[in-house]
């Protein structure tokens, strides 16, 4: 059993590897001719893809479904999980909560007790 | 003491300062104060933009949804709860409310981080998403969004739409400060018809290929057609314009697109492979083979991809002559009824010799 799962993601690694270099005939896609996006075009697909399932979990960890969390991620562009992947824990979450407004006027109030009493 | 004294006079040093839109603390409210755009109308309230009021940690969803029915979709937050809120940080990423807009089939665009350009989109009548930190010091952020929907340039104000109150004024200088936090970030929403006044090439073509790669197919070609509008011969414009006819099988206007692509820009090889492409799949195998001739011979970095287009039409082309063959060589020996039958088999093939031909002569034009 172990081995066999031990094979299974050999596999899967070695054709997240090598499938991206198939190339296909085909329609070239509009991202790779819109200057913002050509930087995209020699990415590494691999590291896409880590970073992909990386956001997702991470979503998981943070209180969404699986499905949920997966929809999410499917609706954004590549260039959008860039700009989130690694750092969603530290990036603006606009929210505007009463409480967040109460601590930073206890913070305010406490600072300028700490300046008066100094 | 001394020094409290001398604190307490900074501090209203500050806030005068800020007041007075101090070119420190809000540069760009300085320099609109200093020398106001002629063009810029001195007042605007865009008052049919509707007003959700904001529960508890949902400005993300109630200022999107805010945007969007502006923007013609009728949407309330609590449908857009489930798309931009993350529970575990209370609040909404800028990256999932562009997402979000782009899901109801909208132009998600990040604005400039300037004012004037905020202002200016309001003045054509787009309201602006914009993200705030009220944060005391930069180790305790307080994000907010809010909705700008107006401005008054003789007050120095901008309306916004924000938290349980619908229309808030707020000082321009104030304003600028709490933006400029966030490095200026504003979206706007838009119905695919309509390019911001503002926008730049690039910067469209990317939200609307962001647009078009969520799938909606339709609302991505009607703003590929807003965009060529604007800018006739951007490259992005014509190959978007052709791939979202091509997805939704508007096989004529696909063609279009991309001859026209190829035409402004001789140089552009994925034009040329698309071209390629399209015409293949039309049974216009000549032309395909010159068109993806020419891909290849451009080079680039999607030199693969118009190489294997190239080897894929040759192969067609081969099959197809040695169709004819077998076709000349059957012709003859049958007879009407054993035909019969067969047809819906023919039938894809029998087109293949006929537009070669037309092809051949269309061909010898653009070569010479």
């Amino acid at each position: 059993m172990k081995l066999l799962s031990k094979l299974i993601s050999q596999l899967l690694i070695l054709s997240m590897v090598v499938l991206p270099f198939s190339t296909q005939a085909g329609m070239i896609g509009t991202d790779q001719v819109v200057a913002n996006a050509t930087a995209e075009a020699n990415r590494d697909k691999v590291r896409d893809f880590v970073s992909r399932t990386d956001v997702q979990k991470q979503f998981e960890t943070l209180g969404l479904t699986t499905a949920n969390a997966a929809e999410r991620v499917n609706a954004m562009t590549q260039d959008e999980i860039n700009r989130i992947a690694g750092k969603i824990d530290t990036l603006p979450a606009g929210a505007d909560s009463s409480a967040g407004w109460w601590i930073a006027g206890i913070i305010v109030v406490a600072v300028i007790i700490w300046y008066f009493w100094k | 003491m001394h020094s409290f004294k001398a604190r307490l006079t900074a501090g209203f040093i500050f806030l005068s300062a800020l007041l007075s839109g101090c070119s420190l603390i809000a540069p760009q409210t300085y320099a609109l104060k200093e020398k106001r755009p002629p063009d810029l109308p001195a007042r605007v309230e865009l008052t049919e933009v509707p007003f959700y009021p904001q529960d508890d940690y949902y400005c993300g969803p109630s200022s999107l949804a805010m945007a969007v029915t502006a923007a013609g979709v009728k949407v309330t937050p609590e449908d857009l709860v489930d798309q931009v809120y993350l529970p575990g940080r209370k609040g909404s990423l800028q990256v999932e409310m562009l997402a979000a807009a782009r899901r109801r089939g909208l132009i998600a665009y990040e604005l400039a981080p300037k004012v004037e350009d905020l202002l200016r989109e309001l003045a054509a009548g787009t309201p602006a998403i914009v993200l705030e930190n009220y944060g005391p010091f930069k180790w305790f952020p307080v994000w907010h969004y809010s909705v700008v929907v107006g401005y008054d340039l003789n007050r120095l104000e901008v309306i916004r739409r924000s938290g349980k109150r619908p229309r808030l004024p707020t000082p321009l200088p104030v304003f600028e400060k709490i933006w400029r936090a966030e490095d200026y970030w504003a979206l706007l929403v838009l119905p695919p018809e309509r390019v911001p006044v503002s926008a730049t090439e690039t910067r469209y073509a990317a939200a609307v290929v962001a647009l078009e790669q969520s799938g909606h197919l339709k609302n991505a070609f009607i703003a590929y057609n807003a965009l060529l509008k604007r800018w006739p011969t951007s490259l992005g414009g014509q190959m978007g314009r052709g791939n979202a006819a091509y997805a939704l099988r508007d096989l004529d206007t696909a063609e279009a697109a991309f001859r026209q692509a190829t035409q402004d820009h001789p140089d552009a090889a994925p034009a040329f492979n698309n071209l390629a492409n399209v015409l293949a799949e039309r049974n216009k195998l000549n032309d395909a083979l010159a068109a993806a001739e020419k891909a290849v011979a451009l080079g680039g970095p999607m030199l693969a991809t118009t190489e294997a287009t190239l080897e894929e039409i040759k192969q067609k082309i081969a099959a197809a002559h040695a169709e004819e063959a077998l076709r000349a060589e059957q012709n003859p020996p049958i007879t009407p009824a054993v035909l019969a039958p067969a047809p819906a088999e023919i039938q894809p093939a029998a087109p293949v010799a006929k537009p070669k031909s037309k092809a051949k002569k269309k061909k010898a034009a653009p070569p010479a």
